[in-house]
């Protein structure tokens, strides 16, 4: 199905003013900032070729030059300045901020308010969707430090398959907040692999000397977690995609939901993360892998006859 | 392909910007590129085409009618209503706009960020670069219903629909507050059956939600204290019974009250939102647990581990 023209009419007049601030910009980069293809921009560039004031003389006409790639607009008419903020542009963002606000980062505590003050002149109707603040705890603030300047961390960590307390040294890859919890991929230093903790099971946290981290552990990929898996998700398990989105190699669609291709993961994780899905993902390969879930299936029924 | 309907909007667009006074129907079609056929056609597509701006949020101010003639209006857009007024930003607000633009990763939110973001860099002001966000962010999606229900609210219409839970299935309510909490949206609003204002969990909402036909019906109190609700509000309504092998299952253990100890298990209570979350809890340890009660609950379960396991 072809764009509509309304939409083609917001992104033509979005154009001009952007290019005028950027002028010389590829058509590479347009379409990349457009979020369209590069045969759109220059389709849109055609039609605002056409466009001007009544008379339509080459005087009154937008003009432009992108024969070379490059893009310059050297008549906007009476283009030259952005579109005022939709109101659905405005909750968007203020929606965001209000999150900003809500998670560790090396903004001050007067800045984002201020913005929003300022970006909420433009909103017209008061009552807009908010989003309330995670908890914002001093371990959290650590981390995200530790994550800027990447400093290597010494933590206490509550097992979650036991409840053993164990001392690791991670180096810190990633701080994820999904649901309730926030989540850090490190490098860890006794799996010699990569792993996921979560934020309220580190009993406590110290910064350690990075150059003994990586002394100590040079960085090499450990043989429980080389596996590869092939999985079929069905639209009804999407949400295991975005929990675990960094795991994913590669994704098709196929009738049935989506093929996935993941690695960096143990095996038991899988099968018990697997398990919990209920059916709605299943293994293509390896078939050892198909066998050890379906066993696991049978086992957990077991239970009940 | 030449889409004419485009060019046509694009240049009244202009022509109503560049005017420094009102034009008048007769005038646009004469001049205006793209309008052409029979008047009364031409009629018809001007009104789309203004009804179709007002939707792209341009507002085409109607005005100067002359007695002298026919009382027919004039049109024009003014520049200070068409065009992007922001009190003074500094290049360190503008780095910090581009993170929360960008916050969204991909849905409907994003698209709208980012279209609010490539305005603010159409201003010129400088972007200071040396901010970066360290946290991702996940959340929920925004389904439809979320745009529904915010226009309700703009509206104060009460809304009707399905929702997932042990008690009633049907709502009403006079919609008050869209949130987003830990990741997932909320709305806060008066349940019209029992008169009360509850907390409301999009994902639990079953297909569409219906909007009143009557608008503006109702009033958001304005002293509503958020928070307030938030910490009364508990989704784990239920409490499943479950029992864990002796020594095993112990996170399990902890988010669940012990209550007995029976020959090699231990019996457990663990209050759950929905049976979904439930299951996953459990089957999380696969044999270690087994669930007791409720028994429409354990039915439901069997089945599904005999779907999954193909036997």
């Amino acid at each position: 199905m072809s764009e509509s023209s309304i939409s083609k009419t917001a992104r033509a007049l979005d154009l001009i003013p952007f290019i005028l601030e950027h002028q010389g910009i590829t058509i590479q980069e347009l379409a990349e900032k457009f979020s369209v293809s590069e045969n759109q921009i220059y389709d849109d560039l055609n039609l605002l070729f056409c466009c001007g004031l009544p008379g339509y003389t080459p005087l009154e006409l937008i003009d432009m030059q992108f024969e070379d790639g490059f893009v310059t607009v050297s008549e906007p008419q009476a283009l030259d300045q952005p579109r005022k903020f939709s109101q659905s542009e405005i909750v968007s963002i203020l929606v965001a901020l209000d999150i900003l606000e809500g998670i560790p980062s090396q903004l001050s505590h007067e800045e984002i308010p201020n913005l929003k003050a300022k970006i909420s002149s433009q909103l017209k109707d008061a009552n807009r969707p908010i989003a309330l603040s995670a908890s914002n705890s001093p371990v959290l603030r650590e981390i995200e430090s530790a994550l800027r300047f990447g400093q290597v961390l010494e933590i206490e960590y509550v097992s979650a398959k036991s409840d053993e307390i164990t001392i690791r040294q991670i180096s810190p890859i990633a701080l994820v907040s999904a649901s309730s919890f926030f989540y850090l991929t490190a490098w860890c230093s006794l799996a010699q692999a990569e792993r996921t903790f979560r934020i309220d099971r580190i009993k406590s946290l110290k910064v350690l000397d990075s150059a003994d981290f990586k002394m100590a552990h040079g960085i090499s990929t450990s043989e429980e977690n080389s596996g590869q898996y092939k999985l079929l998700v069905s639209s009804k398990a999407l949400r295991f995609m975005e929990d675990n989105s960094h795991l994913i190699l590669s994704s098709t669609r196929v009738q049935a939901g989506c093929e996935i291709e993941i690695a960096g993961v143990q095996e038991d994780w899988l099968l018990r993360t697997l398990r919990t899905y209920l059916g709605e993902i299943t293994v293509l390969a390896p078939k050892s892998t198909e066998a050890a879930l379906k066993d696991r299936f049978v086992r957990t029924l077991n239970r009940y006859r | 392909m030449a889409d004419k309907k485009a060019e046509r909007l694009i240049n009244l667009t202009l022509a109503l910007l560049a005017t420094k006074r009102y034009l008048k129907k007769q005038e646009i079609f004469r001049t205006v590129h793209g309008y052409e056929g029979e008047i009364s056609s031409m009629e018809r597509m001007f009104e789309r085409d203004k009804s179709d701006l007002r939707e792209l949020g341009i507002e085409i101010q109607v005005g100067d009618l002359d007695p002298l003639f026919d009382d027919e209006p004039g049109y024009r857009i003014i520049q200070s209503n068409y065009s992007l007024k922001l009190p003074e930003l500094t290049p360190r607000e503008v780095a910090i706009f581009s993170i929360a633009g960008n916050l969204w990763n991909d849905s409907a939110l994003a698209t709208e960020a980012q279209s609010g973001l490539r305005k603010l860099e159409s201003l010129g002001i400088p972007n200071s670069m040396d901010l970066s966000l360290q946290v991702q962010y996940r959340y929920e999606p925004p389904g439809s219903n979320l745009n529904l229900v915010q226009q309700a609210i703009s509206q104060k219409r009460a809304i009707t629909f399905n929702y997932e839970n042990s008690g009633r299935k049907e709502r009403s309510l006079n919609p008050y507050q869209i949130f987003l909490w830990r990741g997932f949206w909320y709305l806060l609003g008066e349940d019209l059956h029992d008169v009360t204002i509850k907390i409301f969990k999009f994902a639990r909402i079953l297909g569409d939600v219906t909007q009143s036909t009557k608008s503006k019906t109702y009033e958001i109190p304005n002293d509503i204290d958020l928070n307030k609700y938030i910490s009364k509000y508990s989704p784990n309504r239920d409490t499943a019974r479950i029992a864990i092998r002796i020594g095993e299952a112990q996170i399990l253990r902890n988010q669940a009250e012990f209550i007995s100890t029976s020959g090699d298990e231990d019996i457990f209570e663990i209050a759950f939102e929905s049976e979904s979350e439930l299951f996953s809890k459990i089957l999380w340890h696969g044999s270690s647990v087994r669930l007791i009660s409720p028994p429409e609950l354990v039915t439901s379960l069997v089945s599904k581990l005999e779907k999954a396991a193909n036997v």
